[in-house]
């Protein structure tokens, strides 16, 4: 599962802002696009494991942590369609792929309006995430 | 609260294991940048363990086909992230091909930077050399390229060019541009040369450049023919090649086998 990974990602970056900033209580919220097709439970597993082992090893607490999805939206670049990806019926191989590299999705995908690949991915692209 | 990019982590974990990254690069298209990486993987091959492609043409990925795979038999393989495709026993592939079958990805500048992140950041790699084949030109994906890889790794470069004067011409352009801005640039080589005076003719442009001549790859007819395990017998051909370009490498970077 790519979920492990991203999980990891997310401690490793708590981890450099800890060494930055010297600070090690952080609050800390993960945001998670649509578009990625994050399996929740078992990232939230990961990231729980991986939050348990930086406070014993590292001594860095993350006092909270909060996850939130965000939709997916496209905007078509030629004819400035917008709509969502709950409105596309994508193949298990598209959405397998889109998991690992959203982008691909322009592959995949066409405006509704126009047929164009040419769109930006307004919202709901991958995982990123804020602390303080 | 101050918004982070997480896979800026997972890259410099990621990186942390190459001894150096090495990117093929040339301004011009059509000068063989993607061939000669292939070759150029199975010289590094001889001397250096495991060694890990990146495939950066992210719109029409080639290097796959060059080093004898097919777009439809790659498989993912996850592992917390995911593996590299095996060529064989010494070299790894990563490309978007793997991603996107044999259909074309229409990408603008800022999903390009995205792509070039998720791929350093969800690749798993075992190797300790990384080689990076590029687009032609220099633009998002190399700017990408030399800003992530210089956080982790050390960065340099092999120039690519075909005797035509169009070619020569870009590469001294591009020499001068990255010379401005320190680049480590291993040296310049040939490809696509019929005779002497092609080789001569990329010579003269490497004293002008003042960057070292690393040899020229002959011009090689139905080149198809040779993809995958045929670019060891292309190797053959090559003369004192091969240990040329190992010496220089060594050399800027200091890593022996």
């Amino acid at each position: 599962m790519h979920e492990w990974a991203l999980a990891e990602a997310i401690i490793l970056s708590v981890v450099e802002e800890a060494k930055k900033s010297g600070k090690n209580v952080f609050n800390v919220e993960v945001i998670v696009g649509e578009l990625q097709s994050v399996d929740l439970e078992v990232f939230k597993f990961a990231l729980n494991e991986l939050k348990t082992l930086v406070e014993q090893e590292q001594g860095v607490l993350i006092k909270s942590l909060k996850i939130s999805r965000e939709r997916a939206k496209f905007r078509c670049n030629r004819c400035g369609f917008e709509w969502e990806l709950s409105n596309e019926k994508l193949s298990e191989d598209a959405k397998e792929a889109a998991h690992f590299v959203p982008e691909v999705i322009h592959t995949y995908l066409q405006c509704p309006r126009c047929k164009s690949h040419d769109f930006e991915i307004v919202s709901g692209r991958g995982v990123y995430m804020r602390v303080s | 609260m101050s918004a982070i990019d997480p896979r800026i982590a997972s890259i410099k974990k990621n990186l942390s294991k190459f001894n150096f990254a090495l990117l093929v690069m040339s301004p011009k298209g059509g000068v063989g940048k993607t061939f000669a990486t292939a070759l150029l993987a199975h010289i590094l091959s001889y001397k250096y363990n495991t060694i890990s492609l990146l495939d950066t043409d992210l719109t029409n990925p080639t290097l796959h086909i060059v080093l004898g795979l097919n777009a439809e038999d790659m498989r993912i393989i996850e592992d917390r992230g995911i593996r590299p495709v095996k060529v064989d026993n010494k070299l790894e592939l990563m490309s978007l091909a793997l991603f996107v079958n044999n259909y074309s990805t229409p990408l603008r500048g800022r999903d390009i930077e995205n792509v070039i992140k998720e791929l350093l950041a969800v690749t798993k790699w075992s190797g300790n050399i990384l080689l990076v084949d590029t687009p032609p030109g220099f633009s998002d994906t190399h700017l990408e390229l030399f800003k992530l890889l210089s956080v982790e790794s050390r960065v340099f470069i092999t120039l690519i060019t075909s005797p035509s004067s169009i070619a020569l011409k870009s590469i001294e352009r591009i020499s001068s541009i990255l010379m401005a801005e320190l680049a480590k640039i291993v040296g310049i080589l040939g490809n696509m040369c019929t005779n002497y005076d092609d080789e001569a003719k990329v010579r003269a442009m490497a004293y002008k450049c003042g960057l070292e001549y690393l040899g020229c790859i002959p011009f090689i007819d139905k080149i198809e023919n040779y993809f995958g395990s045929g670019l060891v017998k292309i190797l053959e051909k090559l003369g004192s090649l091969p240990s040329t370009l190992l010496k220089s490498i060594e050399l800027l970077t200091g890593v022996k086998a």
